[in-house]
């Protein structure tokens, strides 16, 4: 396939290189950036391009997420360990498992709740950090893990499909829901009424909570790294091909019906997909560092404004800011862009 | 693409080394060795019990050894998705790694760990199996021959068996011990040690000196000796001088694979194709199988194309015929 360069628009914003790749990005309730990196460390970028690093990690950084306060950071490392990290540069250890890659993390900020896997088992800590509940009763290493928009269910994912526990219930009360093979990743709708999984084979599976029955939706050249919903209607976006693959859950669901594709001629494979908080509008990062912002409209058309050129290297992380207005991307080569689009 | 479009950055595939053995055969003993004798390297170890490595490494990650079966059609093909898993997220690190070495428990079966590395794209895009090591207890390993199902897997899978402990057993059982080896896996290459002592030279980074030694198999010296002890596994080694039809080939193999992939262990070729200034290199494990242009054949060389299957009830008669009529 030969591809034209599509004319980048870029916008303004901030440019920011670091050593080591950026494994994820998330913006904190005010708007300060926070990118978990390969090295260990934690970058902080606040709205006039101040950067703060904090070393959160022996190894790499493998996991982020926005703590319960909406102002710190959560991140797992290959060191075993869960660490709570601040912009004043605070570092608080939460958890320790030596030789275990943390790389599997949940907030629920409605449930004040925090869930971490460590092979197996899924720990769930409180607000204070401390361990409230913990469930070992997983087939195999847990790949996925997400809480359903209220907090009161918690998913994960493993070898043959996924366990469903009450967040509240942790450890006592399973519900399965079952697939065989290796599911790498879980995701909740926002309606909460679908549990959607990754798997090993590039396909993805799930199930409609209420009664357990089955989806499937197949196709992918490559595996599916990388989802987010887009709500009202609920729109599942995901990467794994050389366009967006959108799947519309309205009405009975997607079954049957074919997935809305968009972004096609942009660049090679779709690396990450991240949803705008409120408008039907799809950050798009591409595998050789290409970001486009495609915009999905009621009639199934979609358009695209390419906003970062490709420099060869995977785009691995995209975040929104919660209003919207900022749009942050990171490669696996560390170069960080954050885009104001207000 | 536009020529401004830089081409993403390829990295080397880094090279895997997987060690398996029975429990105290000294595979533990093995890992310590690299990582103390090998300065200035980096290495990342994947190991099944935490906590029996003697160094301080801070790459030494914890697998539970979590085999799955791909829904890809193929009844035996079975993955470590853990290692798919903890593979990614070593290379989420900053820096790269001189090797990767997976340890594995005494009991495991040594395919889905090589399966692994065949059947995923984000690790074959990274990482290759450089070489299966097995470590036997040249003390324990008749028994273990001949009580389980597993210890000749492991010794079939093999491209390097430490025969450890020899300082045990008297030269005249060490040497009968290793025929028996061999007629099990006659391409592996074997080391006598004590203590696991040997250079890392001889088992990190094998991968071109094993293509070697397929070559230099000696095709007849199965003969009657390959049947003399009643091993499950067996092996089969092939030789033809007149060259290859790639065509043909490909569809023997594939279609021998597919019906016999669950009692072939290993394949493993160097073949002369017509047509072609390469050798062409494959191997297999079980019904997978990935071949690749290895050196141009030197002008005064004498061409010719050898294959070798490792395996449980193998009809020696019909691979040959098999792979006769594959002749251009």
């Amino acid at each position: 396939m030969s591809l034209a360069e599509p004319r980048v628009r870029v916008p303004p914003g901030i440019e920011a290189k670091f050593d080591a790749g950026i494994t994820g990005a998330v913006f904190s309730d005010s708007g300060l950036l926070a990118a978990a990196l390969g090295d260990g460390a934690v970058q902080f970028i606040g709205p006039n391009g101040n950067v703060e690093m904090v070393q959160a990690h022996d190894g790499a950084a493998l996991c982020l997420a926005l703590d319960l306060d909406g102002r710190s950071f959560l991140t797992g490392g290959d060191d075993g360990r869960l660490v709570r990290t601040a912009a004043d540069g605070s570092v608080a250890e939460l958890m320790r498992a030596s030789g275990r890659q943390i790389d599997v993390l949940a907030v629920s900020r409605p449930a004040k709740a925090r869930a971490v896997a460590v092979g197996r088992e899924v720990r769930l800590l409180d607000a204070d950090g401390e361990l409230q509940a913990h469930a070992s009763d997983h087939p195999s290493t847990v790949s996925g893990l997400a809480f359903n928009p209220k907090g009161k269910r918690l998913a994960v994912a493993h070898y043959g499909g996924v366990t469903l526990w009450w967040t509240a219930m942790l450890g006592r009360n399973a519900d399965r829901l079952r697939w065989r093979g290796s599911h790498i990743s879980v995701s909740w709708s926002p309606d909460g009424a679908h549990v959607m999984t990754a798997m090993q084979e590039c396909e993805l599976h799930g199930w409609r909570v209420a009664d357990s029955s089955d989806l499937a939706m197949r196709g992918y050249p490559v595996k599916v790294r990388s989802m987010d919903w887009l709500s009202k209607p609920p729109t599942l976006v995901t990467s794994g091909a050389d366009r967006v693959v959108a799947w519309p859950f309205s009405g009975s669901g997607p079954q049957g019906k074919p997935p809305i594709e968009f972004g096609q001629g942009i660049g090679r494979l779709v690396a990450q997909v991240a949803a705008h908080p409120s408008r039907r509008l799809i950050a798009t990062g591409f595998d050789d560092g290409r970001v486009a912002i495609c915009e999905l409209t009621a009639d199934r058309k979609s358009r695209a404004v390419l906003v970062r050129p490709g420099d060869g290297c995977r785009v691995s992380a995209l975040a929104w800011s919660q209003n919207g207005a900022l749009l942050a991307a990171g490669t696996d080569g560390g170069a960080l862009s954050i885009f104001d689009l207000a | 693409m536009s020529a401004t479009v830089q081409a993403p950055a390829t990295r080397p595939q880094i090279p895997v080394t997987v060690l398996t053995g029975y429990l105290g055969a000294g595979k533990t003993t093995l890992l310590n060795r690299l990582l103390t004798e090998e300065h200035g390297k980096r290495y990342a170890v994947i190991v099944n019990e935490f906590g029996e490595i003697g160094i301080d490494n801070e790459l030494v990650v914890d697998a539970d050894e979590e085999v799955f079966e791909m829904n890809n059609g193929c009844i035996c093909c079975t993955v470590r998705g853990d290692l798919i898993r903890i593979i990614g997220n070593l290379l989420k690190r900053k820096g790269t790694f001189d090797a990767i070495l997976i340890e594995t428990t005494g009991l495991a079966d040594p395919a889905p760990v090589a399966q692994t590395f065949f059947v995923d794209d984000e690790v074959r895009s990274v990482a290759k199996l450089d070489s299966i090591v097995t470590v036997v207890d040249a003390k324990n390993v008749v028994a273990r021959l001949d009580d389980s199902h597993e210890a000749a897997e492991q010794i079939a899978f093999a491209d390097i068996i430490l025969l450890n402990k020899s300082d045990l057993v008297p030269a005249v059982e060490l040497a009968a011990l290793e025929a028996r080896l061999r007629a099990i896996n006659p391409t592996a290459i074997i080391h006598r040690t004590e203590r696991c002592g040997i250079a890392p030279k001889e088992i990190l980074n094998r991968r071109a000196f094993d293509l070697d030694r397929i070559l230099a198999i000696e095709p007849d010296f199965l003969g009657e000796d390959a049947h003399e002890h009643d091993d499950a596994v067996t092996s089969v080694a092939l030789r033809e001088t007149r060259p290859i039809d790639a065509n043909r080939f490909n569809q023997w193999i594939g279609a021998l694979l597919r019906e016999k992939g669950l009692s072939i262990l290993r394949s493993k070729g160097i073949l002369d194709l017509k047509g072609s200034p390469n050798r062409f290199i494959f191997q297999g494990v079980h019904m997978l199988m990935e071949g690749d242009d290895g050196k141009p054949w030197g002008r005064s060389e004498v061409r010719d194309s050898k294959l070798v299957f490792i395996g449980r009830d193998l009809d020696a008669d019909e691979l040959k015929a098999g792979f006769a009529a594959c002749v251009a």
